[in-house]
């Protein structure tokens, strides 16, 4: 069996990992973000989203005061 | 040989000329000879809804040939809406119509005593009524110039209510959503009582070598199929910034006061779109890529409404821009955009703007006849759409665009409008990126992504790949303010190369590295008119084009201080994994320094005499 994998760019933190082709989830080794695959082909994988928004935005959450 | 024509509409008169070889050297066609006939056309005092504005119409140099997504064509006049540059480029059919109907260039003079459209068609200008459009959207107005002439072929240019009653902001509409948008070309139109252009023509475009062609093009297919950039704009198009600039923190929201907003991701994701919304896909002349949605609401208030789209910049603007995440809102307010033909990118930061004017007093009900403002209200959002166009209540002020609707508001409205050089800026916050801040705060029709946005700044690109790409290395953090004066300049070249030849630059390698780049538009530019042209040339015709742009700018009065980007992105970026970012004055005066020195213009911005000369831009 092939054991490859395909880099993948966080958009957390901007570090790359490698996927195995096909697999629709992935966790980031760095920052340990838990991300939507969307593969356009065996070679082509992007993040497409994290795994819920939801969490994502609220660990964004403002951080420094505005304005 | 390929043919312009200068069209008086004042007398319903004409006359062909043929397109001097020494422009095509120098500017190609499109956006290029669009711009060098403007500056030399209209001057700092013509008004640019007078008739002595001048509109010209240029499809690029490759535009209805065999090729890739070269289907463009550039609409160009003095800007009704920011009082500078106004260029815009369509994609669709329209452009290699009217090269086949026998036209490159048509430069539009004067006012008609009545509403008329021009029928262009093998070779022939004719002027028809047009009076009978005067209730019809765009949509409408294609079929009936259809159903009138009897052929359901003819590929139409036109605007809606919009640009009939002189909205600043009014677009050109070709198809479903294809628009000539921003800076008002629409108005443009209107003012000269100029309603349509209809063109349908079976004449060929001489091709110096077909069978060249033929070859380069089969080897740029193969090429740029394989791309992610391709594969990811044949499934989602442009939509795709949407879930990208939200997981990066660069999503504009609420009028730029935030980079990212906390709540409506579940929603507004370009899958769910996809899923819920999509029923096929559309494409413009020539281009595999077919990058554009065709949607459906299948339930709802809007149940039943069809419309091809939405771009990024409709979903953002109307989404975190304006605090809203209804999808159904934001595609009835693209449809009506579409019908209308109003500009989507100023209709969405316009009404970011006034929400937050509205947030903190400046406007009242009173003066939106009822209209309650408030941030992701849908109502407020579709209202204010069909206010500008009915000339009414607070869309009275915006149809006369937002600088003298910030006059009539007064009490600082202006601050909180975010524009640079007049025009609005789109959904994203690019103050993350310093070449794309640089690009934004310089770009010659004002802000603008489509004109200098480094795009690869956002991919952290190895500076090798920089190197080999661009010819320069550019330094892979975004956050450097170090050799991004090249990152911008390289943009604004292949930009307005790509303008020039009317090819879509989400098919160049200002979107994806594998993408068309220089090296394939000089293969084509050979096999197409038997030019040969390098690298340096392509770069020289590239800086052509902005230099001259930018001395129209600086004839109106345009210097160094209006190279700048609004003062809220001077501060902090508040979310997201770039949180802390923000543009600092020092070292983004110093970028700008460089980059002026790298364009041969002075530390004023204006273009140095030695430059200008060493262009053969001297008059
Ligand atoms: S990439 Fe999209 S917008 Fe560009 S030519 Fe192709 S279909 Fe049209
Ligand atoms: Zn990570």
């Amino acid at each position: 069996m092939e054991n490859r994998e395909i880099q993948i760019r966080c958009k957390a933190c901007s570090g790359r990992f490698g996927v195995p082709p096909l697999q629709t989830f992935a966790w980031c080794p760095a920052c340990h973000q838990e991300w939507k695959i969307k593969w356009l082909d065996s070679e082509s994988g992007m993040i497409i989203a994290p795994v819920s928004w939801k969490d994502y935005q609220v660990k964004s959450r403002r951080i420094l005061p505005n304005e | 040989m390929s043919k312009m024509a200068y069209i008086s509409l004042t007398d319903e008169t004409f006359r062909i000329e043929e397109i001097p070889s020494e422009q095509r050297k120098l500017f190609l066609g499109g956006r290029g000879i669009n711009t060098h006939l403007l500056y030399q056309m209209v001057g700092e005092e013509t008004d640019p809804m007078g008739p002595e504005n001048v509109l010209v119409v240029g499809a690029g140099m490759l535009t209805g040939v065999a090729g890739i997504a070269n289907s463009r064509i550039s609409f160009s006049a003095k800007s009704p809406e920011t009082g500078l540059l106004g260029d815009s480029a369509m994609g669709g059919f329209f452009g290699a119509e009217l090269r086949y109907a026998g036209f490159d260039h048509l430069v539009i003079q004067g006012k008609a005593k009545k509403p008329l459209y021009l029928w262009i068609h093998d070779g022939k200008i004719e002027f028809y009524d047009a009076s009978s459009f005067s209730t019809l959207d765009t949509l409408q107005i294609q079929t009936k110039i259809r159903e009138d002439l009897k052929d359901p072929k003819i590929q139409v240019a036109c605007i809606g209510p919009a640009g009939r009653n002189l909205v600043r902001f009014a677009c050109i509409i070709h198809g479903l959503s294809h628009a000539a948008g921003r800076t008002g070309m629409g108005a443009v139109m209107g003012s000269k009582n100029l309603w349509a252009i209809a063109a349908r023509g079976k004449s060929a475009i001489a091709v110096h070598d077909p069978r060249k062609l033929l070859e380069v093009v089969q080897k740029h297919y193969q090429q740029v199929t394989r791309t992610k950039g391709f594969l990811a704009s044949s499934i989602y198009g442009t939509m795709i910034r949407l879930n990208n600039t939200r997981t990066q923190g660069y999503e504009g929201g609420l009028n730029h006061r935030y980079n990212m907003m906390e709540y409506g991701g579940e929603e507004l994701d370009a899958e769910v779109f996809i899923e819920r919304y999509e029923t096929g896909k559309a494409t413009c002349f020539g281009c595999p890529t077919a990058c554009k949605h065709m949607f459906r609401v299948p339930r709802g208030i809007y149940q039943g409404m069809e419309c091809e789209g939405p771009e990024y910049y409709g979903c953002g603007g109307w989404g975190s821009q304006c605090g809203c995440s209804n999808w159904e809102t934001i595609l009835e307010a693209w449809n009506l955009c579409a019908k209308y033909g109003l500009d989507v990118g100023s209709m969405t930061s316009y009404t970011a703007w006034l929400m937050e004017l509205y947030e903190k007093g400046f406007t009242t009900k009173k003066e939106t006849e009822g209209l309650s403002l408030e941030w992701g209200n849908s109502e407020a959002i579709i209202g204010l759409i069909r206010q500008v166009v009915e000339n009414r209540g607070v869309g009275k002020l915006l149809a006369q665009g937002w600088i003298e609707a910030a006059k009539a508001i007064g009490k600082e409205s202006a601050r909180y409008m975010n524009h640079v050089k007049g025009l609005s800026i789109e959904c994203d916050d690019v103050r993350g990126h310093r070449a794309q801040t640089l690009g934004l705060a310089t770009a010659s029709r004002g802000a603008c992504h489509l004109r200098s946005r480094y795009t690869l700044e956002e991919f952290s690109l190895p500076e090798e790949a920089t190197r080999r790409l661009t010819g320069r290395p550019v330094r892979q953090d975004p956050a450097t303010y170090e050799g991004k004066e090249w990152a911008c300049y390289w943009t604004e070249c292949i930009c307005s190369i790509a303008d020039a030849l009317g090819v879509c630059k989400f098919m160049t390698k200002w979107l994806s590295v594998g993408l068309l780049g220089f090296e394939e538009f000089i293969e084509l530019i050979e096999a197409v008119t038997g030019m040969k042209l390098s690298i340096e040339e392509m770069l020289e015709i590239g800086e052509r084009i902005y230099t001259t742009e930018r001395l129209f700018l600086t004839r109106e009065g345009i210097t160094r201080k209006d190279d700048t980007v609004p003062e809220k992105f001077f501060k902090p970026w508040t979310h997201g994994p770039k949180a802390g970012t923000k543009i600092e004055n020092e070292p983004f005066e110093k970028l700008l320094d460089r980059y002026y020195e790298l364009h041969g213009w002075d530390r004023n911005g204006i273009p140095k005499s030695e430059s200008v000369k060493k262009l053969g831009l001297e008059k």
